[in-house]
């Protein structure tokens, strides 16, 4: 894989919406291209090299393009939307829509990530080693189709409204959730189909698998408030990462005559 | 109208193009076509200053007709509000010196709904369903609606002042009251919809077959179809009643929809508009099924064709289903909600107070699912068995049963079987099976298509003289299309039928060029609210059952009732009724 | 009744609940829906065409005040102060602000733009033949 780097070089905006910012978009371009492609500061247009010190090489193909984002970035949207192949590196925190609709490919992000990233998403791997944003993976205002394919993992803790609408993929947080993580899980999701699947290792608030459809959502930290729609049925082991639990088994939302199924450790 | 200087601007002269003017009877020849002061003249009254427009190799026609479409008003604009997700990937128009912003696949705005509704060459759209106590947003949502020419239709077959005096069978008092709505609310025709059984709705109930009574006004649907029609004709209102007939959407309807076709045989039709029926059916695709679930739903659009076929006083649009994923909006309150049960998705519900109410749901028409791929083949089969397309319009209901933006590739499937048999291949193996569509092989001409798109909605509409067609004295709406009918087989290459009629060569409207090559070039044309005025009534009864109405009933005053002049700033009213020696 | 013009370089907040006309309200929303195709709540139009977000990205009060992702704003007939969130109106403190509104309001000890009231009034004097 070849590498393109994009090292922030000091020069002050408010917020940029950098949707340029893709393997598919940099794969077969020079980096003066680069350079001269587009980033929107509210109704201002801005080359991307006014920002970055853009250095480094392509791929001929989004396959073999690989993107590092040398720096903190928190002001910074977009980056990795709607990509189909190879691989972001963001060294710091980003702002929202990391991995938006993305298609394939990889994301690593060492910082935090801010909201809606992952969302719409249809496959490849989103990792965030820092705390993910509300709307992880979740679907876009008014859409009842969320997260399709691919997976997300979040070494921190999220926000809320996780995996709403979600319909296939999985999302692992480590760390806590605050609240609606699940929310009308599955509502597209044919009767055949598993649906989802959502590993919470820490705590969730409030309104887990509100209004949930289908799919499967594992909380092992604990539960602060259960949803009224679900019913308990009895206990079930198992493995998760190659350890065995014990978990209670709720299925629900009831609201919904969702057939969905929640794993709360015992 | 008053003497304008000729200049350039306000002449252009059409060279060469192979035209088509089913109301003139011109099936293609090579033709003139000269534009003077936004109508079409003789070519010898032009002067040497006139534009010149070298249509060689292309088509001419008419500007498109839509008769049935809802882009203007309350209900259209729940669908935009509750429907973030119809923008997202959809290519919005982002806003130039020219041009507003604005988007939405199934439900544009109403900018882009006039700019897209240019680039396929129509120049006339009525708005569907107008209810009436909130006529002035639809006709601010039409004057927010550039370049086109737009008429809506008032709701009237749920208000219970119609039912009262069908009840009480006061025909003159139904008149009097019908002509009062029509100029009340500014619109240009008597519209139906699902009658009585929005007004039941308001009780949970519903009105499926037509002999079903009303809840408390104990009429039937008959009873209000057959009295709305006979004062129709009456008052001898430019357009037929225009009919969204009961029972919408469920398998086996379509005995519902024969026997109502025939409520109207027997009533004379006032033919003084120039049209010939006394009933319009719309989107009758909907209302063609016969089965009894949708798991054994068949297509009986034969039985409907045979109707048409075989009757004159009753013309229909199709309402294709395109099989995308769209946006459904009806007055049919009822129907709407069962819709939302059977897809759980969001559902906006709407009463109008004594008049109407309405319903807003998304739908996803699955190509591969088994019952749309049948409805996608009930609408084929109508229109291509339908023999005459003077009685058979292309619609799709927009957007309930696909966007507008689909007329070209439709008219690729009525065109040509390979365009048929191609889509089909991709649909659920039931589509050939259950339906009759692949035994068809009626491929429609472009004059066929021309008379389903231009001259037979304008005829049906009553505005014939001016509309639909390109013979002296009509206004100067004219498409013309890059496509060389002489030079390319559009039955074996369709895809140049879509191509050339999503994007007209030319659309010229009120006589000046708005579209070239597919783009909008000019949006501030003459543009005009048509509705029609047949009121001449002094009738004191009538006008003290409004009043009462008001006071005991409406939760505003009558005389904030009526749309005001300013509402409506380009007006061009059809008169009927008293007001044109009629009744 | 007020007809909303798209603002290409700023973000549409809607003030629910904001003191104003709720008739006027109802109405803005009503045009500003079929003008652009959106609810007309947090309407970003910086990019020339509409784009929608509210409660995450787009909305006035909690996502570009709180997230300092302006330089000004303009304010219509509303009184963010009374309603939006403690923490995006310490950012709107401290920018420029410009106030259109026939009334005079608390706001306007906090926004400081007194010469487009004064203006007001004065042509409303005019027209009343003052």
């Amino acid at each position: 894989m070849e590498k393109v780097t994009l090292t922030p070089n000091g020069e002050k905006y408010l917020v940029l919406e950098a949707d340029c910012i893709t393997p598919d978009n940099f794969a077969g371009k020079t980096l003066e291209q680069i350079a001269d492609m587009t980033v929107w500061e509210g109704n201002t247009t801005h080359r991307l090299g006014k920002f970055f010190d853009i250095g480094g090489k392509t791929g001929a193909t989004a396959t073999e393009t690989a993107i590092v984002v040398n720096g903190n970035v928190p002001r910074v949207k977009y980056i990795g939307s709607k990509m189909t192949d190879g691989a972001i590196l963001c060294k710091g925190d980003v702002d929202m829509y990391l991995g938006a609709w993305m298609k394939g490919g990889s994301i690593l992000c060492k910082g935090s990530a801010d909201a809606f990233a992952g969302i719409q998403m249809e496959g490849g791997d989103l990792v965030i080693e820092g705390n993910a944003g509300n709307y992880l993976g979740a679907a876009y205002r008014g859409d009842w189709r969320g997260m399709k394919g691919g997976n997300i993992l979040v070494k921190g803790n999220a926000g809320n409204d996780l995996g709403e609408y979600m319909i296939g993929g999985t999302i692992t947080i480590m760390g806590n959730v605050t609240f609606n993580a699940g929310i009308h899980a599955g509502r597209d999701v044919k009767s055949k189909e598993p649906g989802g699947r959502i590993i919470i290792h820490g705590i969730a608030d409030a309104r887990v698998g509100a209004q949930m459809v289908r799919g499967t959502i594992f909380v092992l930290g604990g539960v602060k408030t259960m949803m009224p729609g679900f019913t308990a049925n009895g206990t079930e082991e198992v493995e998760l990462d190659g350890k065995k639990m014990m978990f209670s088994v709720f299925n629900g939302d009831r609201a919904e005559a969702g057939k969905g199924t929640l794993y709360v450790k015992a | 109208m008053s003497a304008n200087p000729i200049t350039p601007k306000n002449e252009i002269l059409i060279k060469n193009g192979f035209v088509f003017d089913p109301l003139n009877g011109v099936k293609g020849d090579v033709k003139d076509i000269a534009v003077q002061n936004g109508k079409i003249v003789e070519p010898s009254k032009l002067s040497t200053k006139a534009k010149v427009i070298d249509a060689k190799g292309k088509i001419v026609m008419p500007g498109g007709v839509d008769i049935h479409t809802h882009v203007a008003g309350p209900k259209v604009n729940v669908g935009r509000m509750f429907r973030p997700e119809d923008k997202l990937h959809d290519t919005m128009t982002t806003r130039t010196s020219l041009l507003r912003s604005g988007g939405g696949f199934s439900v544009p705005s109403t900018f882009e709904t006039a700019y897209r509704y240019a680039k396929l060459g129509y120049t006339f759209v009525n708005e569907a369903a107008m209810p009436p106590l909130l006529a002035r947003h639809t006709h601010e949502e039409i004057h927010d609606t550039p370049i086109i020419d737009q008429s809506a239709f008032t709701l009237l077959g749920n208000n219970w002042l119609v039912m009262e005096y069908i009840k009480k069978n006061q025909p003159e008092n139904l008149d009097a009251y019908v002509a009062w709505m029509l100029k009340a609310t500014k619109g240009s025709a008597v519209k139906i919809v699902n009658p009585g059984g929005t007004e039941a709705w308001g009780w949970g109930k519903n009105c499926t077959d037509i002999d079903d009574p009303v809840p408390y006004f104990d009429v039937t649907p008959k009873e209000i179809i057959q009295g709305l029609a006979a004062s129709n004709e009456r008052l001898g209102l430019p357009h037929s009643i225009h009919l969204h007939g009961n029972n919408l959407g469920h398998p086996g309807n379509y005995t519902t929809t024969l026997k109502t076709m025939a409520l109207t045989e027997g009533i004379t039709t006032n033919k003084k508009s120039g049209r010939t029926q006394n009933i319009h059916f719309t989107h009758t695709q909907f209302n063609s099924y016969g089965g009894t679930k949708w798991g054994d739903m068949v297509s009986k659009a034969d039985a409907i064709a045979d109707y048409v076929n075989s009757h004159d006083h009753i013309t229909i649009d199709v309402g294709f289903v395109t099989l995308d994923e769209t946006t459904t909006m009806t007055a049919d309150g009822p129907f709407e909600f069962s819709l939302s049960t059977t897809n759980h998705l969001k559902w906006g519900n709407l009463d109008v107070e004594l008049e109407t109410g309405s319903g807003v749901v998304p739908f996803v028409y699955d190509p591969k699912n088994s019952v749309f791929g049948r409805q996608w083949a009930v609408g084929l089969e109508l229109a291509l068995l339908v023999k005459d397309p003077m009685k058979c319009f292309l619609t799709t209901d927009h957007p309930n049963a696909g966007p507008f933006t689909r007329y070209p590739v439709i008219t690729s499937w009525l065109m040509s079987k390979k365009a048929r048999d191609d889509k089909m291949a991709t649909l659920h193996r039931w589509v050939p099976e259950k339906t009759k569509i692949a035994e068809i092989s009626r491929e429609m001409s472009m004059y066929e298509i021309a008379q389903m798109t231009r001259a037979g909605p304008a005829k049906a509409l009553g505005m014939s003289k001016t509309k639909g067609h390109l013979g002296i004295g009509a206004d100067a709406d004219v498409s013309i299309y890059d496509l060389n009918l002489k030079t390319t087989d559009v039955t074996k290459n369709p895809e140049a039928i879509v191509k050339a009629f999503g994007s007209a060569a030319y659309t010229i409207k009120a006589g000046e060029v708005v579209v070239k090559d597919g783009e909008v070039v000019a949006v501030d044309v003459p543009k005009f609210t048509i509705w029609t005025d047949a009121d001449n009534f002094n009738n004191k009864e009538v006008t003290n059952d409004i009043v009462e109405k008001f006071l005991k009933y409406y939760s505003l005053t009558l005389n904030n009732y009526p749309v005001q002049e300013n509402y409506a700033p380009h007006q061009q009213v059809i008169k009927a009724g008293p007001l044109a020696g009629g009744n | 009744m007020i007809r909303t013009a798209s603002a290409p370089c700023c973000t549409l907040g809607e003030v629910e609940n904001s003191g104003a006309d709720p008739i006027i309200y109802e109405n803005c929303s009503q045009v500003r829906t079929w003008q652009s195709g959106f609810l007309p709540l947090a309407m970003d139009f910086s990019r020339g065409d509409a784009r929608y977000n509210p409660e995450g990205e787009t909305a006035a009060d909690e996502d570009i005040l709180r997230r300092q992702e302006c330089d000004a704003a303009l304010v219509i007939a509303s009184y963010p102060d009374a309603h939006f969130p403690v923490s995006s109106m310490k950012y709107y403190a401290q920018i420029p602000t410009i106030r259109i509104d026939p009334h005079e309001t608390p706001t306007t000890d906090i926004v400081g733009v007194e010469e487009v009231l004064k203006k007001v009034k004065e042509i409303r004097a005019e027209k009343n033949g003052q």
